[in-house]
């Protein structure tokens, strides 16, 4: 009987956000505009106004934007309640976040979705955190302190040709603020069910005339989440992390910045993997810690000059160390950029860059992973230009490409054409058609995993289930140096129109065609400690004679490696909708489809697994409904309702998800919050999947109380 | 079922909200757009146009919540001066029509132009826009943390044959 009283509850809660139309903001703007016009200039000029990123000017940019963008906002970070990255880029339409452990998220837009999700770049303050290790995001190392994230901006659909290969189904930017927009000192603490215990302090000064600075220290302890019969799993989480940055900008245009951060972790995430040296059986090792530290350093300088144009360098020094008991995997990369913008005609405004980055990768301790180089170099040298021409003042043109070089398969070359018209002041179209390519990992072109996938049955057949009728089937994954990129062509359109300065429509279609998608295939070679055999009436590989390994006990192993072996189309829809109600009430509204059609090129073993594969790792339908609320009295509510349509191949069922925070402001420098994530959904599955050997646990129903203070 | 339920919650709220409020208020400008308002008001206190002013034609170019802010000085005294305010598009013939600009949520290509056409011409310039006063603008408003301050160039001052009080030289940020 849970269910009618949460309804009661919810009702109650809505009807009584809806009835008090008129009341009046909790007073952030505390002077009135006569006041203001009778202050003196020196008054104006030292009055404390807070740097809340005026959300209009934002969107007038976005208006005419040829692209799908969206943007997170600080303000919608904070009043979301949400405490990592990944936990923000739910309120994004179209972005897939699914959680399999406390600290392992799957992550994708307009398809792909999974814990590898190799298409989707991520920067943070111009940093990539992508792997080249495994072509995805090691989401749980990517943290900042969140009240110093000035926004996240989010480009749906390829950007390669402005950020670089692998931006071929979105962008996602994390940028931080300007230190002096982060003076004097903050503290965020507090604890709670899942989040048992956190706390964060900022503080920022001056340095000189033209400087600001600031640095943090941001601590978290996380329980770890549900197993499915109910008990505690055993993923909880730790990260430490400090960091400082400094920002230099003279009004005779000059900007430079450093900024820097370390952090020490660790989580236990849950494998089950075979056990190849000892019990010969799937062992699931739940206790075994697994340590992460890194750090980065970023420099950066801009020069503008009077004729509009302007120059930066841009350098960056990035380590990562990871202590898995799969691999123990360091990593440093250095990477330079430089960037030049002129205006050499009243109507062309063009960019252009090259960029080098080079990464060292060490990898030792692998269980269940081979590679044949323990230690590599790779080297990337790219060249960009955009041309944003004016052709009316209705329509513009924007032409770029990029130049890529890297030591997997060498030259790419990623072109992109959009238009824009702007067909009033307040209604905008755009189109684009784009290339981006996907470019192939470490680990797809050289790393074999074995014993951490495992074939069901259904799969293998009766016949060789009762040769084996206790062990697993074991499939092994093998890279291979010839694989090609993945091509994407990508065609766009969008439709944007601000109403009354207060509610905003925003549309996207898109139609996308991919050549050559990874797939694995039959590999026809066993592996060592495995012996090619055709006595048991079909060609298998077995594991190595022992005395016990004979049928019915037989262990097979199933060895593949990986072809550009699939094409895919895939189209949809997604409509963003924001309504400023009026001065105390905002509501954001999204919703998204997608539709995915998969064909392999040879009709081979697993050619059905891997079309399946690919068409059912995403959900169809996704939606957000988010509501703000500025009370009186200071009191803040904000609700967030998130529909997931269900991830077949993850068997993962439909559903929708609740969250809420209530807040109070004492004066201007005080905070204090409740925050309730997934309410009345005791535990949820959000993801399963069976390529990495993670086991999966459930996200759980919780609460946290949190304290600001600003001084 | 708890799922069909919670959807239909969710459909219910959403009904709920597009019906409920028919109270359209405008897009609510920021405490920061108020303040830069205000700024731009005084500024023009301690300026001096070649020629004598009866009034003084306040151009907006570009568009954001800030605009009704500017609109509110319309009709207000400005040394004896009044100050009327309109929205103007970039391709208008600004050296006609204004006496002061400000311009604001415009790419660099559009700010440069339109600077490029006021050069030398008694039309004070001002912006928000990031290193205004490094690109030919008179006066550019900044941030420094949690303070709004503005920065005076010199050199295009001079160009434009316009004059500036000391005692606002003293407040500003000099460029050279």
């Amino acid at each position: 009987m849970k269910q009618p009283y949460n309804s009661l509850l919810l009702a109650g809660i809505f009807s009584s956000l809806i009835i008090p139309v008129n009341l009046q903001a909790g007073s952030d703007i505390d002077v009135s505009y006569d006041t203001l016009l009778d202050l003196s200039l020196e008054e104006l000029i030292s009055l404390d106004v807070p740097d809340v990123t005026s959300v209009s000017k934002r969107k007038q940019r976005l208006m005419d934007s040829p692209a799908a963008v969206y943007v997170i906002t600080n303000e919608d970070i904070q009043r979301s309640g949400v405490t990592s990255i990944p936990e923000a880029l739910r309120m994004v339409p179209g972005m897939q976040v699914a959680r399999l452990n406390g600290n392992t998220w799957s992550i994708s837009t307009r398809g792909f979705n999974y814990i590898f999700a190799n298409k989707l770049l991520v920067l943070i303050d111009g940093r990539t955190v992508y792997s080249p290790l495994f072509s995805g995001v090691n989401w749980d190392v990517q943290d900042t302190m969140l009240e110093d994230v000035a926004r996240i901006e989010v480009i749906r659909g390829p950007g390669a040709a402005l950020w670089g290969a692998n931006a071929v189904n979105g962008v996602i930017n994390v940028i931080t603020k300007y230190a002096a927009d982060t003076q004097g000192g903050l503290l965020s603490t507090g604890f709670g069910s899942e989040e048992k215990a956190f706390s964060a302090y900022r503080y920022g000064g001056e340095l000189g005339d033209d400087g600001h600075y600031r640095a943090f220290f941001k601590t978290f302890n996380r329980d770890g989440m549900a197993n499915p019969d109910g008990s505690g799993a055993n993923d909880g989480w730790k990260i430490n992390r400090t960091g400082l940055r400094a920002d230099w900008r003279t009004e005779t245009g000059t900007e430079a910045s450093i900024q820097g951060e370390i952090y020490d972790g660790t989580t236990s995430p849950p494998l089950t993997l075979f056990n190849y040296n000892g019990t010969l059986e799937k062992d699931t090792i739940a206790d075994l810690s697994r340590d992460q530290q890194g750090g980065h350093l970023i420099g950066n300088y801009k020069q503008y000059y009077s004729d509009g144009s302007n120059f930066s360098v841009k350098g960056y020094y990035d380590r990562y160390e990871n202590y898995d008991y799969r691999v123990t995997e360091k990593r440093d990369i250095g990477d330079i950029e430089f960037q030049h913008q002129i205006l050499p005609w009243d109507n062309h405004d063009i960019i252009w860059g090259l960029g080098y980055r080079l990464t060292k990768y060490n990898l030792s301790d692998m269980n269940n992973i081979t590679m044949p180089q323990t230690s590599r170099t790779d080297e990337l040298y790219s060249a960009f230009i955009q041309d944003h021409i004016t052709l009316s003042p209705d329509w513009s043109l924007a032409l770029s490409t990029r130049f890529e070089h890297n030591d997997f398969t060498s030259y790419e070359f990623q072109p992109n054409a959009k238009v824009t018209w702007k067909a009033t002041e307040n209604r905008t179209f755009w189109g684009s058609l784009s290339r981006a390519v996907k470019t192939p990992s470490i680990s797809e072109t050289a790393v074999t995993t074995r014993g951490i996938n495992f074939l069901g049955d259904d799969i293998v057949g009766s016949q060789l289930a009762t040769l084996s009728q206790n062990g697993p089937f074991l499939m092994s994954i093998s890279g291979n140096e010839s694989l090609e990129s993945e091509e994407l062509t990508a065609l766009e359109f969008g439709y944007r129109e601000l109403f009354n300065n207060s509610f905003r429509i925003d549309v996207t279609a898109f139609y996308n065609q991919y050549r050559d998608i990874m797939a694995y295939v039959n590999a026809n070679t066993c592996l060592p400690g495995t012996s090619w055999t055709e006595n048991y009436g079909t060609p298998l590989c077995v594991l190595d004679e022992n005395p016990s390994l004979v049928p019915p006990n037989l262990i097979i192993e199933f060895p593949t490696t990986l072809v550009n072996g699939l094409d895919a189309k895939t189209y949809g829809l997604e409509v963003v909708a924001d309504w400023q109600v009026n001065d105390w009430w905002k509501l954001q509204a999204n919703f998204s489809t997608f539709q995915i059609d998969a064909l392999a090129h040879e009709n081979e073993r697993y050619r059905k697994e891997n079309e399946i594969l690919i068409e059912e790792l995403s959900a169809t339908n996704t939606a957000n409904l988010r509501s703000s609320m500025n009370l009186p009295n200071q009191w803040y509510l904000d609700l967030w309702v998130r529909y997931m349509d269900n991830l077949t191949n993850a068997g993962v069922g439909a559903y929708t998800a609740l969250d809420m925070r209530i807040a109070k402001k004492f004066g201007k420098d005080f905070e204090i919050s409740l925050v309730g994530q997934n309410l009345f959904d005791k535990q949820r599955l959000e993801f399963s999947e069976i390529f990495s050997g993670l086991g999966t646990t459930e996200v759980e129903e919780s609460w946290y109380l949190q304290l600001r203070w600003q001084h | 079922m708890p799922i069909l339920k919670r959807t239909y919650i969710a459909l219910t709220v959403i009904l709920l909200t597009f019906f409920s409020a028919s109270l359209l208020a405008a897009n609510p400008a920021t405490k920061a757009d108020k303040v830069k308002a205000a700024i731009v008001y005084k500024l023009t206190k301690f300026i001096t146009w070649p020629e004598k002013k009866q009034t003084l034609a306040l151009c907006i170019i570009g568009s954001g919540s800030i605009n009704n802010e500017l609109l509110k000085i319309n009709h207000k005294f400005s040394m004896g001066r009044r100050i009327s305010v309109t929205h103007k598009k970039y391709t208008a013939p600004l050296e006609k029509l204004c006496d002061l600009t400000f311009i604001h949520n415009t790419d660099t290509q559009t700010m440069v132009g339109i600077l490029h056409r006021l050069q030398n011409k008694p039309v004070l310039t001002i912006s928000d826009n990031a290193n205004f006063t490094s690109q030919g603008g008179i006066i550019g408003l900044f941030r420094t943390g949690s303070k709004i301050r503005f920065a005076i160039s010199q050199s295009a001052t001079k160009n434009s044959g316009l004059s500036i009080s000391n005692q606002l030289m003293g407040l500003a940020k000099v460029i050279k």
